[in-house]
């Protein structure tokens, strides 16, 4: 900005044609990561797959019985 | 195979938001949300209640069926989980549910809801059983370390049961026969199309 | 040592208190069943359709214990919405898949003139289009709540329906703004040429000119098909709007009965209007010759023009002329 003000209109104008078109590939790069990054992201974590999420993960354990035990007081 | 089910003794219950408090810290709920409620009925009258509620579990769970994106899970033991990657916070669970278990953080423009967030019986989520990952979206997985869920674990009066649905049917019925009463398993009808027979 | 007094005093007075009940309590356990009156689940739900207590979490929504209306709800979205939706839409584009076989695209019948003729102005079209393009975008958003995770999801995966679900229902909820405003100023460009008259009468007798070809009824600036687009628009829209905004904001005076009501009018309304909206697009593009330019460059062609509204036509020329003599006169004097 700072050097369109010392050269000529011409400059400038261009100097801010420039600007604006850095201003839109910003938008639109900025706009294309916003879209991957939820894809992205949920490729990346370590997620379990459908069946493993839909496994079973109750196991009748000591505390599990104890549990049972006390409730029958 | 076991089916994980929440039973409330409502005869028992004294409203001490323990298992309330017990569920906020076991899992770090935003402020907010509450995954677990005390409701009294007929409060201060004759015959007053109170019911410890939050997500139930259902058998063809109403939320999993109106959710546009399909996020739930049912798993193998009826624990009924869902994937908050996937929710877009569009609240027709919590229309759905005839328990008012779905909670949202309010996020985002006008009243607009964040991912849903609820019971999910102290089973995590579709994520590495005890990542932090898991932790930090939904929660402790007690299930998974062979425990129960932490409200039920810790009832002072052991009021809220939870566990195997056979057994907690059995200890309950034994329970109604020697007391000589019983308000019934509060839910259980609505929730799992079957109520306790004493 | 005041102090210890007084505690002693307390204490005494506490042991009496607890004497007093001890005795008393035995005759009151033998008249009192603990159950007697006890809030029964089944009891309070066939009287009412939820079970609301008192709850001491600031979330006083929350005091509500059950409500099986949910799953009545679910019932409703799941089939009778699904269907009318399915059908509505489906139904209509059979229809007008049929029309367009039988009928054809209905052309100008006396052929383009070389004269056109103002029919919108350009304040008119930009509310035409504004209103328009908000109404597919949240009609395809919306759809995409309803049919998406049985056509979408399977195609092109969890991850990547959710995404594009995210987008698709903020798209939803902020062009829900631009569309009420569309419809307010749809309202007031348009309501004074879309009272209905005797004329319209007419117009649905001769079946609108659409069935046999050469014969137009006379229509003035809209014909009675073209008003009860534009009155289903207002008056569905608004509903629309309004239940929207129910669901958008929601508990902001409402509860969850009046949510699930609003949803579900929302959604059997919205698959109603679009198939409406269906024809009216059908019409206004390949089914009829000439109707695009109406709203493209606001000029129609005049015997498009003399065919489907000869009487705005006339009043139009009227006006021109009754104009013309008026500039006349002016310069003469
Ligand atoms: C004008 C104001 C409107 C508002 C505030 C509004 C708001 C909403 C909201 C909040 C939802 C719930 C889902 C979500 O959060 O995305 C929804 C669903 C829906 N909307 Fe709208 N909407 C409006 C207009 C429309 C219009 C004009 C249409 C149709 C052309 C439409 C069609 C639908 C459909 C089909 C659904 C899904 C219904 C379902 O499957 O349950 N909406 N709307
Ligand atoms: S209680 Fe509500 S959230 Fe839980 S499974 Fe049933 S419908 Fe879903
Ligand atoms: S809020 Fe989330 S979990 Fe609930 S129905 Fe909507 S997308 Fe599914």
């Amino acid at each position: 900005m700072s050097k369109s003000i010392t050269t000529s209109a011409h400059d400038a104008s261009e100097a801010k044609d420039v600007s604006r078109r850095r201003f839109f590939k910003v938008l639109g790069g900025a706009s294309t990561v916003a879209l991957a990054a939820p894809v992205m992201s949920d490729n990346a974590h370590a997620g379990e797959s459908k069946d493993e999420a839909r496994k079973s993960r109750y196991r009748e354990t000591d505390h599990v019985k104890k549990f049972y035990s006390t409730n029958r007081y | 195979m076991a089916r994980m089910k929440f039973l409330c003794d409502a005869d028992r219950c004294i409203e001490c938001n323990a298992c309330v408090t017990a569920c906020k810290s076991e899992h770090d709920v935003p402020w907010g949300i509450n995954r677990r409620r005390v409701v009294t009925i007929n409060d201060g009258k004759p015959g007053e209640r109170s019911v410890s509620m939050a997500c139930m579990h259902c058998t063809d769970a109403p939320c999993q069926a109106v959710c546009p994106v399909d996020c739930f899970l049912t798993t193998a033991d009826g624990v009924v989980l869902h994937n908050k990657d996937l929710c877009i916070g569009c609240g027709y669970c919590f229309y759905a549910c005839p328990f008012g278990a779905p909670q949202y953080p309010k996020t985002g423009n006008f009243g607009s809801r964040g991912k849903m967030d609820k019971c999910t019986y102290c089973a995590g989520g579709p994520e590495a059983d005890n990542s932090p990952e898991e932790y930090a979206k939904y929660g402790a997985n007690r299930l998974a370390q062979g425990k129960l869920p932490i409200c039920a674990e810790m009832c002072s009066t052991k009021a809220l049961l939870a566990g195997d649905s056979e057994m907690i049917a059995t200890i309950y019925k034994e329970r109604v026969l020697k007391r000589g009463y019983g308000s019934g398993a509060w839910g259980w009808k609505v929730a799992y199309r079957e109520t306790i027979a004493v | 040592m005041i102090d210890r007094n007084s505690n002693w005093r307390h204490l005494a007075l506490a042991l009496l208190g607890l004497a007093l009940v001890v005795i008393t309590q035995p005759t009151e356990a033998q008249t009192v069943t603990p159950t007697a009156s006890a809030a029964k689940e089944e009891q309070l739900l066939s009287t009412m359709k939820q079970i609301d207590g008192r709850i001491s979490i600031p979330d006083q929504k929350a005091s509500v214990l059950m409500q099986p209306a949910g799953q009545e709800w679910r019932n409703v979205h799941n089939t009778t919405m699904f269907w009318v939706g399915t059908v509505s839409i489906l139904g209509m584009m059979l229809a007008l898949t049929l029309f367009y076989t039988i009928r054809g695209r209905i052309m100008i019948d006396s052929g383009p003139s070389d004269k056109t003729i103002l029919r919108f102005n350009g304040f008119e079209r930009f509310v035409h289009w504004l209103t328009a393009s908000c109404f597919i975008v949240l009609a395809l958003s919306g759809l995409n709540v309803s049919f998406g995770k049985y056509l979408l999801l399977p195609v092109i995966g969890a991850e990547a329906f959710s995404a594009m679900s995210q987008l698709a229902k903020y798209a939803h909820n902020f062009l829900a703004f631009p569309f009420i405003i569309g419809l307010v100023f749809m309202f007031l460009v348009w309501v004074k040429d879309n009272i209905p008259n005797g004329g319209d009468l007419d117009w649905l007798k001769a079946g609108g000119g659409f069935l046999g070809k050469g014969h137009h009824p006379p229509a003035k600036k809209f014909n009675a098909g073209q008003k009860v687009i534009f009155w289903v628009v207002i008056g569905g829209g608004t509903v629309l709007s309004l239940t929207g905004l129910m669901l958008l904001f929601p508990f902001s005076g409402t509860v969850i009965a009046d949510m699930q009501l609003g949803q579900t009018i929302h959604g059997i309304l919205s698959g109603l209007i679009i198939a409406i909206m269906m024809a009216h697009i059908y019409i206004g593009s390949v089914g009829m010759e000439g109707a695009i330019d109406a709203m493209n460059t606001g000029e129609v062609d005049l015997n498009w023009a003399r065919e489907h509204h000869s009487l705005w036509v006339e009043e139009v020329e009227a006006q021109e002329h009754e104009a013309h003599h008026k500039a006349k006169s002016v310069a003469a004097e």
